[in-house]
Formats: C-alpha cells, sequence, structure tokens
C-alpha cells in the first residue's frame, strides 16, 4: 500500500501538439493585442486559448463508463509462445462513444498492444453483449521471458472532437498472464530404467503387514479382475480391488539452486534488468529443471522439488529455510502436475540463502519423512558456494541415481566436491545443450544401473 | 480490405491515402468556407457586395482545382502549381477584359491589363475612405488576394495536413479590418469564422479517423478489431457543439471584459474615440464622456507654467437652432502652427508670460489639438495642422490627435482686476458677432442677468457677479441630472432649464455664464477642453508629470475685454480653479503669485458647500479606475474561491448528513433502550427486541458509516477499489493508519460490523448501538488524518477524490509479479 504520489495523475488532461500550439499563439497574440489594442486579435487570442482548454475540460468531465473483460488464449503460456489477449469491451454510458483510443497497459518486461483507434460505439443497448455496443479486440502477446506479468488494464485515451486534447484513463484491472519456461522435449520416456528404482521403493513400504486394507477399495466398472483383493472382498462382503496407482508412481526429485550462493557479489534484490552471466545461468537452470520435471512428470513420476532457498513454489511463513534445512519439497503428481510446475517455475527467481542461524531455523522442520527417502535425484545447479556443495554432498546417500546438471557457471571447487561424493556431474552451457545432457543421464544411468 | 500490396506497406498506403490519389473534399469544402467566411471580415471596409462573389468564385475555382488535381493523382508538389495556374486563368477570365486566348490563356495583353487594375486599385484604396467603392481595381486585387490564400490555404490543410495553420491564411482578411477602422473586424464576422474554423478542425480530425479506420495495421503485432456493423453515425456532433459554443462564448466574453484591460496598460486606451463624434453636438458628447464609469487617460505633461493650465480644444462662439456650434474658416495653409499671432484685442499693458508645455497624447483621438491657450507655437506635431484665424484653435487637417508628443509654448495672459475694469464696451466688428444671441431666448435668462448685475458698475464686475452667482451653493454640479430631466446640451432651452433646476455640469455653467454675458453686452463664447489634471504621484512617472482623463473634460465660458482679449472665468462649482483676476478683492497685485489658488485645491476649497457631493464625485472619480480594477479583481478571487470551496461544502455536507443518519439511529436506540451508556453489550442485547424497521434503519447506518470511511479513505489517497471486499479495504486502511491500537481496534469492529451486515443474515448487524459505530467511525478518521502528510490531509479537503468517483479508477498501482 504505497502512498507515493505521482506528479499528475493518469487522468490528467494532456493537450496534443495542436492544443499546445494553440495555446502558445493565442498567449502571444493576446499580449500583442492587448499592448496593441486590437480588440479583434483579442477575440481570436482568447478564442485560441480557451479552445484548448475547454477541450481539457471535456475530456476530462465526461468518463467513459466501459466494461472489458479480459481473455487469454491460453491462458498459460510458455516463453517466446504466442498467447491472443482477447478483450471484450462494451460501453455501459448511455453516451456513445466516440474518438477514443486505446492501448493495453502491461507490467516491465512485456510488450502489450501499441495504441490503436477503437470504434465508435454505440450507447448501452442492454441485453447480450455482442451489439453496436460492443468490440471485440484481439491482439497477439508474444513474451520472451517467463515470469507473471500483469496484463492491463485498458487505458482509454480520449480525444476531444477537435483533436486538441486528449486523457487516458485506465479501465478495469489488470489480469494476471503467466509465462512458463521453455521446455525442451527430451529424449526417451524415462520410465524404464527409473522405475525399478520407485517400484522397489513402493514394494519396501507395502511390507507394512495391514496395507492390505489400506489399500484396497471398491470395484469399479473397468477395473481389471486379476486386481480383486480377495481377502478383503471377504472381508467387506463386496468386491474390492487392489489400489495399484502407487505403484506406477515412482517418486523422482529435483534440487533446485536458488541462492547462487556461489558468487557473494550476486544479490537477489538487485532486481531490473536481469542480463548478467548468472541471469543467464539461472535461466538455463529453469528451463532445464522444466524440461526435466515435464519429462519426468509425463513419464509417471511423482516428483518433488527441493529449494535451495526459501520456497517458492508454495510460499509460506514454516518454509523459509531450504529444502536441505528442512522444508518439505514441494510436490507434483503424474497427473496436472506439469502445469503446477511450469506456474511455480515462472515465479522463481533468485533469493538470498536463508541464514542458517535464524531464528526460523529455531521452528520445527516441517519436512517429512521423504526428504530422507532415497530416490532418483537430479541437481540443477548455477552456482554453489562450499557449504551448499557439502551439504548437497552429505546428501547423496539419499540420491539414487544421484545426477547434478552443473552449469558452466559453477565453481571448479564445488564440482569436485560433488563429483568425489558420488554425484555424477554433467555439464551444460545453453539451452542447446539439454537434450545431450539428457542422453548422456540415460546412457550413464543405464551404466550405473549396472554397476548397482 | 486491404490488399497483399497494403500488407506488405502499410504505412505507405496509408500515407498515399490521405496525400496522392484522393480528393479530400470534405477538407476542401471546410476551407472553402473558412475563407469565404471570413472575407465577409471586409464588409464594413467596402460598399456592395460584388466582391465578396468575386473573391468566393475565385477562392472556389482554385480550391476545388485543387482537390481536382489530387484526385487525378497528381504528385502532392505540383498541386500547388496546378492552383496558381487556375487562379491565373480564372483572373483572366473575369478581369482579362478578352484579352486572353479564347478569353482563357494569359497573354502579354493581359498582363499589361492586370498591371494597370493592380495601380488603380493601389491608388484608389489610397484616395478612398471607408467603406470604399469597389472599383475593379479593388476587386481585382482582394480577388487575386483571395485565390493566393486559397492555394496557400490548400497548401496547408491538405497537402501538409496542418489544418489549423490554415487558420493563418483566414486570418488576413481579418485583420485587415482593423488596420484601416475602428473596432477592427466585426464581431459577428470573427463568430462566423471561428465556427469555420472548428468546422475544418472537425473535418480534419474526421478525416484522419477515418483514413486511420480503413487502413489498419496489419502486422502480426498488430490489434485485431472485430466491430459490429454499424451504422454511420454524424460522429460525436454534440460534443464539438458544445466544446465549441463554450469556447466561443468565452472568448466573446473574455473579448468584452479586454477592453477594461487594455485602459490599464500604458499606450492601450482608445477611450478619447467617441470624443466629438460627427453629427452630434460637442457639449452632449463631452457629458457623455464625463458620464462614463471608468476614466482613461487622455494626455499627460510638464510644463513650465507656474500653475497647471488648462487645455483648449476648441471654442464654441455661435448659435445654430438654439445651440452653441463651432465656426471654422477654411484650412489656410499659411497658418503654420509653428508660428500663431498673438490672440485678438491683447495690448502691450497686459502682463504676459510665456511658458512651455510639453504634451504626449495618451487617449484623445480626434482633430483638436489640445493646447494650454492662447497657443503662440506647437512643435514636433506630425500630420498638417493649422490654426484658426478667428478662436485660435488647432485643427488637424487628415491628422488626429493619436499617439501626438509635441511642445506648446503659451502666452499667459495675467491681467489685473483694474485691467479689466477699465476695459471698455466698445468691440471691433468681429468681436460683435460674439453679442448675438437666438431670438427667441427665455426671458429668464436675461432677467437673471439683469438682475445679478444691475448694480455691477462695470462690464468686468458684472461678469465677476455671474460667476460668483453660478458657484454659489444654489447650484449643484450634478452630470447625472440634466440628462434624467431631459435637458442635457448647452441651448437656450437648457440653460433656462438649468437656471430654474439648478442641477448641471459644466456645460451647463460655461453656457448659462456665456448667454447671461451675451445678453448684458459682453462678447462671450464657450471654450472645450480639459483640466489641468492631476498631479502624478507615481515615481516611476516623474513627480512633475500631471495626468489628464477623460473625467478632465470639461467647458468654461471666456469674455471679451477691450484691450486684454479672450478672458476665461469658471462658473463651474467644484471644477477647475477660479482665474486670480476674477477675485476683485485684491488679487490683481498678487496676480502671478502661484499659490493663491492651486487649482487642484480648488475642488476641495468646496467642501464644506452643499456642493461638496460634486467634489466627493469628482474625487471618487479619479480615483475609479484603479479602485474598480481592485473591486472586479476581489469579486473574480471569490468567485473562484466559492468556486473552489464547492467540493469541500459538498464533501463536508455529505459527511455530517451521513453523521447524522447514524446520530439518528443512535436517538431511536436512546428512547427504545435503557441505558445510554450504550457499550456494544447492552446493545446486543436489544437485538431480542427485533424490531424490522429497526433493523432496515440499522443496516443503513451500517453502510453509510462504511460508505463514510471509503470515501474518507479515498479522499486521503488510499487505493479504493469499487470491487474491493471490505477487508481489503480495512487492510488499506490499517496499513495507512499504522500502529494507533485504539484506531485499529475501532477499524476492526467496524469491519466486523460491516462484513456481519454486508454477508450475514438479514438483520444481524441492528443490534450495534449507534454511538459507537459513531465514535469508531470518528476515531478510524480521526488516526486516518493523523496518518496522512500535510499534502494529501490538504487534497482531502479541498479535493476529495470521493466526489469524483470516474476519477479514482484505476490508480495506477502496479503490483508487478504477484502471483
Amino acid at each position: 500500500m504505497s502512498a507515493t504520489r505521482r506528479t499528475r495523475p493518469a487522468w490528467f488532461p494532456r493537450v496534443t501538439l495542436r492544443g499546445g500550439a494553440f495555446l502558445i499563439v493565442g498567449g502571444v497574440l493576446l499580449a500583442y493585442s492587448l499592448v496593441g489594442n486590437r480588440r479583434d486579435l483579442v477575440f481570436i487570442a482568447c478564442l485560441l486559448i480557451a479552445i484548448p482548454l475547454v477541450a481539457m475540460v471535456y475530456v476530462t468531465v465526461r468518463p467513459a463508463r466501459l466494461g472489458v473483460e479480459r481473455i487469454f488464449r491460453p491462458p498459460i503460456v510458455p516463453a517466446g509462445g504466442d498467447t491472443i489477449v482477447s478483450l471484450r469491451v462494451r460501453n455501459l454510458s448511455l453516451r456513445p462513444l466516440y474518438g477514443a483510443r486505446w492501448r493495453d497497459g502491461a507490467s516491465e518486461g512485456i510488450t502489450a498492444v501499441a495504441g490503436a483507434q477503437l470504434p465508435s460505439l454505440d450507447s448501452h443497448e442492454g441485453g447480450p453483449a455482442g451489439g453496436a455496443d460492443s468490440v471485440i479486440l484481439d491482439y497477439t502477446l508474444t513474451p520472451r521471458v517467463r515470469g507473471v506479468y500483469d496484463v492491463g488494464p485498458l487505458v482509454l485515451g480520449r480525444h476531444d472532437p477537435f483533436g486538441l486534447a486528449w486523457s487516458e484513463r485506465a479501465i478495469g484491472t489488470g489480469h494476471d498472464l503467466t509465462v512458463t519456461p521453455r521446455i525442451t522435449p527430451l529424449p526417451g520416456n524415462g520410465l524404464s530404467d527409473l522405475s525399478g528404482e520407485g517400484t522397489i521403493h513402493e514394494l519396501h513400504r507395502q511390507i507394512n503387514p495391514n496395507s492390505d486394507e489400506l489399500i484396497a477399495r471398491e470395484y469399479r466398472p473397468g477395473d481389471s479382475m486379476r486386481r480383486v483383493n480377495w481377502p478383503a472382498t471377504a472381508r467387506h462382503g463386496e468386491i474390492m480391488v487392489r489400489q495399484e496407482e502407487q505403484r506406477s508412481n515412482p517418486d523422482a526429485r529435483i534440487i533446485l539452486d536458488t541462492t547462487l550462493s556461489g558468487d557473494p557479489l550476486y544479490s537477489a534484490e538487485h532486481g531490473g534488468e536481469r542480463a548478467g552471466r548468472l541471469d543467464q545461468a539461472f535461466e538455463l537452470a529453469i528451463e532445464l529443471t522444466a524440461s526435466v520435471g515435464v519429462h519426468l512428470l509425463d513419464s509417471g513420476f511423482r516428483l518433488e522439488v527441493v529449494e535451495l532457498g526459501r520456497s517458492q513454489f508454495a510460499p509460506d511463513a514454516h518454509r523459509e529455510r531450504g529444502g536441505l534445512h528442512g522444508d518439505s519439497p514441494s510436490a507434483f503428481l503424474s497427473l496436472g502436475g506439469d502445469r503446477m510446475l511450469l506456474e511455480g517455475l515462472a515465479n522463481v527467481v533468485p533469493v538470498d540463502r536463508p541464514d542458517v542461524d535464524d531464528a526460523t531455523m529455531q521452528r520445527p522442520r516441517t519436512a517429512t519423512h521423504s526428504i530422507n527417502e532415497t530416490m532418483p535425484t537430479f541437481a540443477v545447479l548455477v552456482d554453489i558456494d562450499e557449504q551448499d556443495a557439502v551439504e548437497i554432498a552429505e546428501y547423496r546417500p539419499q540420491c539414487q541415481p544421484a545426477v547434478a546438471f552443473v552449469l558452466d557457471t559453477m565453481s571448479r571447487a564445488a564440482v569436485t566436491r560433488l563429483q568425489d561424493a558420488g554425484w555424477r556431474c554433467i555439464g551444460l552451457r545453453s539451452p542447446k545443450d539439454i537434450p545431450a545432457a539428457w542422453d548422456e543421464v540415460q546412457r550413464e544411468r543405464g551404466g550405473a544401473h549396472d554397476a548397482l | 480490405m486491404p490488399g497483399p500490396g497494403a500488407a506488405r506497406h502499410p504505412r505507405r498506403r496509408g500515407r498515399g491515402r490521405l496525400g496522392r490519389g484522393v480528393a479530400q473534399w470534405p477538407l476542401t469544402l471546410a476551407a472553402l468556407l473558412l475563407l469565404m467566411v471570413s472575407s465577409t471580415a471586409l464588409g464594413p471596409l467596402l460598399r456592395g457586395s460584388g466582391w465578396w462573389w468575386a473573391m468566393a468564385l475565385v477562392a472556389g475555382a482554385v480550391l476545388v482545382a485543387c482537390a481536382g488535381a489530387r484526385a487525378l493523382a497528381v504528385p502532392r508538389s505540383v498541386v500547388p502549381i496546378v492552383g496558381l495556374g487556375v487562379l491565373l486563368v480564372t483572373l483572366t477570365l473575369l478581369f482579362g477584359a478578352g484579352t486572353g486566348l479564347a478569353w482563357l490563356l494569359p497573354t502579354p495583353e493581359t498582363f499589361g491589363v492586370f498591371g494597370s487594375l493592380i495601380d488603380a486599385g493601389g491608388i484608389s484604396i489610397q484616395q478612398q475612405s471607408t467603406p470604399a467603392e469597389a472599383q475593379p481595381g479593388i476587386v481585382f486585387l482582394l480577388a487575386m488576394g483571395a485565390g493566393l490564400l486559397a492555394v496557400l490555404m490548400d497548401m496547408l490543410a491538405i497537402t501538409l495536413r496542418w489544418p489549423a495553420l490554415a487558420g493563418v491564411p483566414a486570418l488576413v482578411p481579418l485583420s485587415v479590418p482593423g488596420v484601416i477602422v475602428e473596432g477592427g473586424a466585426d464581431v459577428t464576422a470573427l463568430v462566423q469564422s471561428a465556427i469555420a474554423f472548428l468546422v475544418l478542425l472537425r473535418v480534419d480530425v474526421r478525416t484522419r479517423r477515418r483514413a486511420e479506420a480503413l487502413n489498419p495495421d496489419v502486422g502480426r503485432d498488430a490489434p485485431r478489431i472485430l466491430a459490429p456493423v454499424r451504422r454511420r453515425g454524424p460522429g460525436p456532433l454534440w460534443g464539438s457543439i458544445v466544446v465549441g459554443s463554450i469556447a466561443i462564448v468565452g472568448a466573446l466574453v473574455l473579448s468584452t471584459i479586454a477592453p477594461s484591460l487594455s485602459q490599464v496598460t500604458p499606450g492601450g486606451s482608445r477611450v478619447g474615440a467617441s470624443l466629438f463624434g460627427a453629427g452630434v453636438s460637442p457639449m452632449i458628447d463631452l457629458g457623455q464622456d464625463l458620464r462614463r464609469p471608468e476614466a482613461g487617460p487622455a494626455l499627460h505633461y510638464l510644463s513650465t507654467a507656474p500653475e497647471p493650465p488648462y487645455f483648449t480644444l476648441l471654442t464654441l462662439d455661435q448659435f445654430t437652432d438654439g445651440n452653441w456650434t463651432v465656426r471654422l474658416g477654411e484650412p489656410d495653409p499659411a497658418n503654420s502652427v509653428e508660428d500663431i499671432a498673438l490672440p485678438a484685442g491683447l495690448t502691450g499693458a497686459v502682463p504676459t508670460t510665456e511658458s512651455e508645455t510639453s504634451v504626449v497624447i495618451d487617449g484623445v483621438d480626434t482633430g483638436w489639438l489640445p493646447v494650454p491657450s492662447p497657443a503662440m507655437e506647437v512643435d514636433g506635431l506630425s500630420g498638417n495642422w493649422y490654426w484658426d484665424q478667428r478662436t485660435g484653435a488647432i485643427v488637424g487637417s487628415n491628422a488626429t490627435t493619436r499617439d501626438q508628443e509635441y511642445k506648446v509654448t503659451t502666452l499667459e495672459i495675467q491681467p489685473t482686476a483694474e485691467q479689466l475694469r477699465a476695459s471698455g464696451t466698445t468691440y471691433p466688428a468681429d468681436i460683435q458677432e460674439q453679442l448675438a444671441l437666438p431670438e427667441a431666448i427665455p426671458a429668464l435668462i436675461a432677467q437673471t442677468a439683469r438682475d445679478l448685475t444691475a448694480t455691477s458698475p462695470s462690464a468686468y464686475d458684472s461678469a465677476v457677479a455671474i460667476q460668483d452667482y453660478l458657484r454659489s451653493s444654489a447650484f449643484t454640479y450634478d452630470t447625472e441630472a440634466p440628462v434624467e430631466d431631459g435637458y442635457d446640451g448647452g441651448g437656450t432651452e437648457v440653460v433656462a432649464t438649468f437656471l430654474e433646476v439648478k442641477r448641471g455640469y459644466c456645460v451647463h455653467f460655461a453656457s448659462a455664464m456665456a448667454i447671461m454675458a451675451r445678453s448684458i453686452g459682453i462678447p462671450a463664447r464657450v471654450a472645450l477642453g480639459y483640466l489641468p489634471g492631476t498631479r502624478s504621484s507615481n515615481i516611476a512617472e516623474g513627480l512633475g508629470r500631471y495626468n489628464v482623463d477623460s473625467h478632465d473634460l470639461h467647458s468654461w465660458p471666456e469674455l471679451y475685454f477691450s484691450g486684454v482679449g479672450w478672458v476665461s472665468f469658471e462658473p463651474t462649482p467644484g471644477r477647475g480653479s477660479v482665474p486670480d483676476f476674477t477675485d476683485p478683492a485684491g488679487a490683481a497685485p498678487d496676480a502671478a503669485v502661484p499659490e493663491q489658488s492651486a487649482p487642484s485645491t480648488a475642488p476641495r476649497a468646496n467642501e464644506d458647500d452643499p456642493t461638496q457631493d460634486a467634489g466627493a464625485s469628482g474625487q471618487a472619480e479619479s480615483t475609479s479606475g484603479p479602485l474598480q480594477t481592485l473591486l472586479v479583481a476581489g469579486l473574480v478571487a471569490l468567485l473562484v474561491a466559492c468556486l473552489l470551496l464547492v467540493p469541500v461544502v459538498t464533501r463536508r455536507v455529505r459527511r455530517s448528513m451521513r453523521f447524522a443518519r447514524i446520530h439518528s439511529g443512535a436517538t431511536t436506540d436512546g428512547k427504545t433502550g435503557s441505558g445510554k451508556t450504550g457499550s456494544g453489550k447492552t446493545g446486543k442485547g436489544r437485538t431480542a427486541t427485533g424490531r424490522t424497521a429497526a433493523g432496515r434503519t440499522a443496516a443503513g447506518r451500517i453502510t453509510d458509516a462504511w460508505a463514510e470511511l471509503s470515501d474518507t479513505a479515498a479522499d486521503f489517497g488510499v487505493p479504493v477499489r469499487e470491487t474491493q471486499t471490505p477487508r481489503e479495504l480495512a487492510a488499506a486502511v490499517a496499513a495507512r493508519i499504522g500502529g494507533t491500537v485504539q484506531a485499529q481496534a475501532a477499524l476492526h469492529r467496524l469491519l466486523n460490523i460491516c462484513e456481519q451486515d454486508t454477508f450475514g443474515r438479514p438483520g444481524t448487524g441492528q443490534g450495534i448501538p449507534s454511538p459507537a459505530l459513531h465514535d469508531d467511525l470518528k476515531s478510524v478518521i480521526r488516526s486516518l488524518r493523523q496518518a496522512s502528510s500535510r499534502k494529501q490531509r490538504i487534497v482531502a479537503a479541498l479535493a476529495p477524490v470521493s466526489l469524483w468517483p470516474w476519477v479514482q479508477g484505476w490508480k495506477g498501482e502496479r503490483t508487478g509479479r504477484n502471483a
């Protein structure tokens, strides 16, 4: 709730070039006519001054009342993709609307449409939209960079009939457009190699003797007869089936470096332009995370994302200290999880590493047991410092297999430490390297599996 | 639908539409209308209307030809040349007198005809006075001018697309009358031209919009507009009319106010404009000038004379139809103002002194030169001036006093009372004429004169007696009464009425004295001119300077005494100064002592008289200029202040009405409830009574309270949106008021009440006691005010945003990445 005020509010009427020229010429003429005592010129001078002023009042005191509906098609767009912004504008006033121009406001980093004419709209007709009082304005928006953008509100510029003054007024409010990271399709389905881990894991869990009870559910049309859980059926008196979905939901984990702690000079707060080398690397990391994550989710994995910084996927007062320090990871299910993952990634920005000595560390950990479970882990590392490297290296036992995608911004020492701890480090430099890196994972996975 | 070519070059095609290949008929017609209307402003200068038709014809031909050339896709740069060619052809057809090939194409002979027409036109413009006969030469010049203006206008408005600049050529015919005649162009013509200009602007805006609508941007990022097919309306006709008419009326009002400004402006006055207009008696004109509410500067001067002099403009010395009139001889070039003859009848025995007066004319504009009389020499005049043999008046021949600066050498006659008393009653023949009186002179005048002078030993004593009588308390100076009672002027009948009513102004006093003097055999005449004016108190102007304004216009009688000549008297009470020599008690030896009667003190000397109101009014008149300006400025300031206060008052009234409604609920509660100590609990206890009417008022109270809170928040710049929930608004307010626990608690209570009322079951909020509501609201408003900056408080007080909800709108607060 900032109370800052602009020097001139947006609705303040402005004169056009013509109007300004009128005012200046009128002023000069008035001075001349008063000094030179030319009464006829006084009238002309007064007229030249009066018209722009009246026009300014005109554009100010007659507000247009418009209803605006804004639709994005599609509502979520990958970076570099197109979305059509569709505005249905309807005149709610009893006066027709003439001589207006429109443009769409947008937050920084995105270019909405330039100004264009708004066709004349009749006075409000009532009834369903689509009459002469409404118009549909479409334009294509191609956001280049991921993020969540505020698109809108519609800014309506009104001119007076003589083109002397205009004022702009925002109508309605902006809507958020989520621009997700770009996704590189990855080769292979990833399931064959990695599912084994998950299966083993699930079986371990189902050793629990009462698990039959817990996982049985009533029969639904379409269930295979092979899945009927006979003991449970006997107990319940109706046909029960084994709930086997969990078996097809192997887990995988992605560790995302959001703190960039390796570069002490890098400050998350510097905001603004994100064009530095580290920023580009971070964008690559996001893109890689999105690609791998979506690939895994498509392959049927349940995905956990561990952030090194405070959680940005599910901001919460209890998730302030980073995934490795006890915060529970954000989980995404195979079904619909890809969209949540991408929306979450759209928002992720580099953050400062939580202070370990901070009071937040004293709070009880929210992490469930899963952080300590062993599952396939992909670390996406931009630039981590010694401490993070140690922590990740120590985390190695919970990661099977443990693959670290190290960007070229990583320090040599950190990579070495990880390698020493048993992490497979795959370097990459640009988005073009993503498929190759994934190929390498699969190849090495194969080899590693043999080794196991 | 734009074709593929257009898709590749959307811009070029757009420009092409405006430039080549399209005639732009609406703009052409609007420009033609403007030119034709503005040329009617020349109407006062010329007789008939044929010249206007010639101008319209030529201008129309040129503009239509340009539009036609454009339609034929002639290159932009060639269009003006086409226009000029058509102008030449049209002129050849109309004025070439058949010298052109096939009447159309000019030949060398045609140019010869044109040349002679131009010469003839120039000569007739110089020779004729307005309104002039529209001779062929003048018509040719006008038509040619109109054609050139049309070419220029077409180039500016259509080729270069600066239609606003097309008003500049239209200004030419509008400003010509201002150079030639007084007052400039007719207001009607100005207003009509303004309308035509606005039509041109409107047509331009419309043309541009249509061109843009027909050529939409077709790039990938360009917006696609799916508008319903709609009929073509007249556009914002009503808006155009409103804006245009308000602007024109405003400009009219301003320009009529402006002359009062121009009086303040140095050198910008024309108050003397109506001075001694044609056909009306100069005396009545003088009265009108005196009655004018605001005085304008007439002239200012520096004088070496011991006493500031009277300025004589003209002398009325004969009767026509019972009225004083001027008689002038033929202008005699030999009577150069550099050497003026001695005044008639002056002999060497009378002491005289020469003085010099440097005069600068401010506002007087007339053919008579104001000079201290009798003038011996005038230097520095521009134009032809000569002095009149009989009266000594200095008259311009085709010259006016406007902006003149000159130096007058005056012979000041200082006769003694003895000399005057000793003068005989034999007069030369030409002076004898000044004894003539109309035959039908009312008896009262002669009777009064005889009664007054019965005991006078000499003509001089008679004159003094008449002057004393007129200056006595029986007479009242009054510029209005003669007009109201219908005896204005200086004729014999009027003087008779004046002597009965005894109210009048200088004209009446002067005329009465002159007629009475003639009736008893003293040659007399009436002089018109200016009083010496007031000494400047403005250091910037110079302390020795005297300023004469239009209220110093005056008339006085001059009587002839043998051996002395014409001698001025001052019979008007409260005006001017009584000449020393007219005080027979013994002023004679001291005649030259200036301190005896400083003219500026003379009016004040009468302050004990019943005529003092005249003096007072004179004083008031002299100060009325700045006073009036102050008054007008004060009134305007008051008006502006009132206008500024309207929002303040509206907001206050709205707030107090809301509080009153909240409070009225409180009194109802007070009546029904037992304890007025009313905290929340007792109020809730009363809920059980469950009166639906009370419930309704309670809901109204809560709505009012919340509306007031919302409005106040908006006033203090807290972002308030229509779509906000009460809780969001409360959060915004809480963020603003910060840490004051009490106010936060009050705000919270208000929010709860409001939410209960809005979202709860109907009637849940009815038990809220009004005093609590009232106090909470007050407390929140108070802390909002405290938490706001000084500027916000001022804005909230003077320009409460809540009165203009549309202004508020979306306050431009971007939340950025707010997912």
